[in-house]
């Protein structure tokens, strides 16, 4: 009974602390069990559908609960920390295997949080584990990249803090039993524009759940850290963070129409972004905005199909995403370069990598027979049943046609940027003269297995399909995925998009530029601000304060310094009482928080 | 200098129009189901709808990304110069 209620997330920390621990043989066997162990141990818990509370500060806590989405993210990230540690084994750093162990246990943990709280803490172990893995990049700019990766998040950790401390205590007023219940925010579809003590606990959760799933405004980060991480490090940090906002969206925000409108932005966004990068890793990180993007529309939407359809998309998108991230990875490891415009004609040498990436190119376009055929098709259906279904019922909704269609012109997009144009300008286009052979084997034994997992789920979507959070939808939907209609739409809808590609070859052209995002706001607004406007014009008026301050005490002339009590005040130093007013905090602290566990008895 | 020599260039460019064509044709028998026939919009039952709007959103989209990058896009050592 107890063993079954271990969080799969723990199995993941103890594998990272062996990890730290062992070396040589002993750490590939450890890194390759581990998530196997996890994985077990997520199935164990979602069969026995163990629903685990412990108390804590007075808290009722659920660290390990099945939510209906559960079964198939835990699957997907117990799978890509295997197959990611697969990818890695060839890497030399102490620490960021470890981190990336914490960090799929982190994600592991938010999959079977009950409680508010319990996703909130496991959030933050995905906060400082993935920072750690882009410190351990390596570029220049990694530590950089990695503190502004940092700092955002950090500010949304703190936002979903303050949200779920007012949700807490909103709930507890109005006398719910469980006010840390990790359950969707019903009322937040209807009354969302309410002004209450609630709702703006929800929004503030809202808020760092679509920072974490790299909504506009806030997506920058993607592009400005994940490039700079090593090669092994982004394939994790692609699978993770994203996604597990993804899950907490569909747990807490499912049917919450704001987000449809969101996901169809970011999956323009992501679009025209990546089609203007050069960088090959800024690319993907881009097409990560615009496959989270389906993803949200799915979420906004809410019907049971668009909410297996979000969760099956996002299993498909990780294991593309991550063939994707290892191609370019392998790519980069073997070239020492990171730009499309600098590589080209790599066909010829790294065959299999050519391959893999192919496939994965041709999965995240939603080609026939890979994954995201069977995954995205979903959503694009779901909108259109939607649709239908509000019609049946008496109140149209005519601007779920914009959606529908701005998915499938999206679709034509997803091919463009990432299904043509990365392959394209890597392995084809002008040739570099560079002739790198593939990476090491366990490298491509990584991509070898993703690939094959884009097929096995193209060609057998019912694997999948058996554990989404609402099987009778996708198992009714998966008799029409393969219908000719279907297989024709998409395949008229890509080939032509990629017509034009190739007629519109001369303007796709890479140039050596980057493209400026949100964060330009930070990285150079700010910076350039405070240096140019803020820091001047606070020295002069400090000039005139000295010149004021000059003028009006030259009356008391000499005296000043010769007055007991000025020449008294003058010799003290500012930091004595800064300590003693930290002590008395601390000691505050303390405290209160031992009469909080009932060590003290709590007199008044 | 093109990585594909030229005639195989000339060869995977005729048989991806062969493809093309191949595509338009085995349109002609899909079903065209409409999607939101209940309110009236029965575009996408037209033959060739999606080969069309393949084609026009990616020309669409180039041309608005292209636009878009005369404002956005900056010499890759922006940020790290200074």
């Amino acid at each position: 009974m107890f063993l079954t209620e271990i969080p799969p997330a723990v199995v993941m920390f103890i594998g990272a602390l062996m990890l730290l621990l062992s070396r040589g043989r002993v750490r590939w066997v450890v890194g390759l069990v581990v998530p196997a162990l996890a994985l077990t141990q997520s199935w164990v818990v979602i069969t026995q559908g163990v629903n685990s509370s412990m108390m804590f500060m007075g808290m009722e806590l659920s660290p390990v609960h099945v939510h209906p989405a559960s079964a198939a993210f835990a699957t997907i990230f117990c799978l890509m920390a295997g197959i990611g540690t697969l990818f890695a084994l060839n890497q030399q750093r102490k620490a960021e295997l470890p981190a990336a162990f914490v960090y799929a246990g982190g994600a592991l943990g938010v999959t079977f949080a009950g409680d508010l709280l319990s996703m909130l803490v496991f959030w933050e172990v995905m906060l400082v584990s993935s920072a750690v893995i882009i410190w351990c990049g390596g570029y220049r700019q990694s530590y950089s990249a990695g503190l502004r990766y940092f700092g955002l998040h950090a500010l949304a950790g703190v936002a979903m803090l303050i949200g779920v401390s007012i949700v807490a205590a909103a709930r507890t007023s109005a006398g719910a039993p469980d006010p840390l219940a990790f359950v969707p925010f019903a009322d937040m579809a209807s009354g969302w524009s309410e002004v209450s003590l609630a709702n703006a606990g929800r929004w503030l959760i809202l808020l760092a759940l679509l920072v974490c799933a790299a909504a506009p405004p806030f997506s920058a980060w993607v592009s400005d850290a994940y490039p700079e991480a090593s090669v092994w490090g982004s394939v994790f940090l692609s699978a993770y963070t994203t996604k597990a906002a993804v899950f907490a969206l569909i747990v807490a925000f499912a049917g919450f129409e704001l987000l449809m409108w969101l996901g169809l932005f970011m999956a323009f966004y992501g679009i025209v972004y990546a089609m203007l990068e050069n960088d090959i890793r800024r690319v993907l990180a881009y097409s990560i905005v615009n496959q989270v993007g389906f993803m949200l529309v799915g979420i906004g939407i809410g019907s049971e199909l668009a909410i297996d359809g979000a969760t099956a998309h996002a299993f498909a998108h990780i294991i593309y995403k991550a063939a994707l991230m290892m191609a370019a990875g392998s790519v980069i490891y073997m070239t020492s370069r990171r730009n499309l415009s600098e590589l080209g004609g790599l066909y010829r040498s790294m065959p299999v990598t050519l391959v893999c990436c192919v496939i994965a190119a041709l999965a995240i376009s939603a080609f026939p027979l890979t994954s995201g055929f069977t995954t995205k098709t979903m959503v694009d259906d779901a909108v259109a049943h939607q649709a239908h279904v509000l019609a049946a019922s008496g109140e149209p909704r005519s601007t779920l046609i914009l959606v529908w269609l701005g998915l499938e012109i999206a679709s034509a997009g997803v091919f463009l940027h990432a299904g043509i144009k990365f392959p394209w300008f890597v392995f084809f286009a002008k040739d570099s003269g560079l002739r790198p052979k593939d990476p090491p084997w366990n490298m491509q034994a990584g991509m070898v297995v993703l690939a094959a997992l884009c097929i096995l789920l193209g060609v057998f979507p019912g694997v999948l399909y058996g554990i989404l959070p609402y099987e009778a939808a996708a198992l009714e939907y998966a008799p029409i995925v393969f219908d000719y209609s279907h297989v024709m739409k998409m395949l008229g809808l890509l080939l032509f998009s990629g017509l034009a590609f190739f007629m519109l070859l001369p303007m796709l052209e890479r140039k050596r530029t980057i493209t400026l995002d949100v964060d330009w706001t930070w990285r150079q607004f700010l910076p350039r601000f405070w240096k140019e406007i803020a820091t001047p014009l606070a020295e002069s008026a400090l000039r005139v304060r000295d010149a004021a301050v000059t003028l009006l005490l030259k009356p008391l002339g000499e005296s000043r310094s010769h007055s007991p009590v000025l020449r008294y005040v003058a010799g003290w130093s500012i930091s004595a009482p800064v300590l003693v007013v930290v002590m008395m905090l601390l000691g505050y602290l303390g405290w209160m928080f031992l009469r909080g566990v009932g060590a003290l008895p709590i007199t008044d | 200098m093109d990585s594909l020599n030229y005639n195989t260039a000339r060869r995977l460019r005729f048989v991806g129009l062969v493809i093309l064509a191949l595509v338009l044709v085995l349109d002609l028998f899909s079903s065209h189901k409409p999607h939101f026939a209940e309110y009236g919009f029965t575009l996408d039952a037209l033959p060739w709808f999606y080969p069309m709007l393949g084609f026009l959103s990616t020309v669409l989209l180039v041309v608005v990304a292209k636009s878009l990058g005369i404002l956005l896009c900056r010499k890759d050592h922006y940020y790290v110069s200074d």
